[in-house]
């Protein structure tokens, strides 16, 4: 037998509750004139029913989540295609970022300054280096 | 000449940049799906509760495997069903990261070049101001044109798959978890009502405040069952907004468009307060 659908099992589902609640209101309309044993006997079923519309609601989920699976597949393709390019954009600011070092390194040299060259040479080794560990 | 050159430079790098609009409508997506973990999380905990409602009055007990067990077929879902929001709310975020202002603004980058220029003594002041604005310019038009292609391009190939998902999460919510919360409220007035219709002795006294605390479990309920239809509307809004996006791509900066966009973006925001006064 094929496997019911999604709207089918919650059909189900709002069925198997509807019943639950007509044996409820029976058995507390009718009280006092039901013996104890067929009291336990309907609150027993009442929840039965109960029981039933829960499972069949989660299976109404489950059903419902394998069927977007392959969307959810192809949202999450997209989602990596946007964080690369937003990955792109960043390197453009860390190209920026190592362009002004390598400018700084230049002015340095042409100071003539030993500790300003050396202080620049850090500063642009750290700028590519901190490049490569993105 | 010079005018008219600047005048279509202008035209064109106002073109490229990605509208206030849409940055603020994928602000609004991501932050409102972000609000949607608790309702999943309520979903196995209103099964729950219906069991210990359904437990016999005379008797006090915690959550044992008995009410456990009777939800585990919702509480199995529960991981597949965050699943599926974290991918829908990484999409959202993906979106709003690179619809963001900060992503294609390097100004601060370019002023640290310039004075690196300045201090390298090759160029005077009127040359680096020049360079300066020179760089910010193709990289400003670059990145922003890069950006709204981007994001044009996500915005069309996930489109389908954003209404599929959407459509799904919300039934799910509208349907199941409204269902849930109808049973836990059946159950708990079962309780009550048996609680009232044993009682061999009735005070007048027992009965008001039992049917007090009955208010306000229903006034919880009820909370619940409109947070969950701002759910569901939040995810129609952010479908229909998606998807006027992905329609619209070479239109974002008209007036007519913004006129359009802008109605989901509030009522997003609005449907997010109103969420968060149930949960």
């Amino acid at each position: 037998m094929p496997e019911l659908t999604q709207d089918q099992v919650r059909t189900l589902a709002d069925g198997f509750f509807a019943a639950s609640q007509s044996v409820g209101d029976f058995r507390l309309l009718h009280f006092m004139d039901i013996s104890d044993e067929d009291q336990a006997e309907l609150r027993s079923l009442q929840k039965a029913l109960r029981q039933q519309a829960i499972d069949l609601t989660a299976d109404a989920i489950r059903l419902t989540l394998e069927g977007i699976k392959p969307s959810l597949e192809r949202i999450g393709a997209v989602t990596k295609e946007v964080n690369r390019a937003v990955g792109k954009l960043k390197d453009v600011r860390r190209v920026i970022g190592i362009a002004t070092s390598f400018v700084n390194l230049g002015g340095a040299i042409l100071t003539g300054n030993p500790a300003a060259i050396a202080a620049a040479l850090g500063s642009t080794v750290t700028a590519v280096e901190e490049s490569d560990a993105d | 000449m010079r005018r008219y050159l600047a005048l279509a430079l202008a035209v064109w790098m106002s073109a490229c940049t990605t509208p206030e609009a849409v940055r603020e409508f994928t602000a609004a997506a991501k932050d409102s799906a972000a609000l949607f973990p608790p309702v999943v999380r309520d979903i196995t905990a209103s099964c729950i509760r219906t069991q210990m409602a359904e437990r016999p009055l005379t008797e006090i007990e915690d959550v044992g495997p008995q009410a456990m067990a009777a939800c585990k077929p919702l509480s199995d879902q529960e991981p597949n069903l965050l699943a599926a929001l974290k991918v829908l709310t990484a999409y959202l975020g993906a979106l709003n990261q690179l619809a963001g202002e900060g992503v294609a603004s390097y100004d601060k980058e370019i002023d640290q070049l310039a004075a690196g220029i300045q201090s390298a003594g090759s160029f005077g002041a009127p040359q680096v101001k020049a360079v300066k604005g020179l760089a910010k310019f193709v990289v400003d038009a670059a990145a922003s044109e890069y950006q709204r292609k981007h994001l044009g391009k996500a915005l069309k190939e996930a489109d389908a798959d954003v209404a599929v998902v959407t459509d799904a999460l919300g039934k799910i919510v509208q349907s199941d978890y409204d269902r849930l919360l109808r049973i836990e409220q059946d159950a708990v007035r079962t309780r009550y009502r048996e609680a009232l219709v044993a009682d061999k002795n009735p005070s007048t006294v027992g009965q008001a405040l039992l049917q007090d605390r009955w208010r306000a479990d229903l006034a919880t309920l009820d909370g619940r069952r409109r947070a969950a239809k701002d759910v569901v509307a939040m995810l129609q809004k952010i479908r229909d907004g998606h998807h006027k996006l992905a329609e619209q791509v070479d239109h974002w900066k008209t007036a007519e468009f913004v006129k359009t966009l802008n109605p989901y973006t509030a009522s997003i925001r609005d449907l997010a307060a109103d969420f968060k006064t149930a949960f």
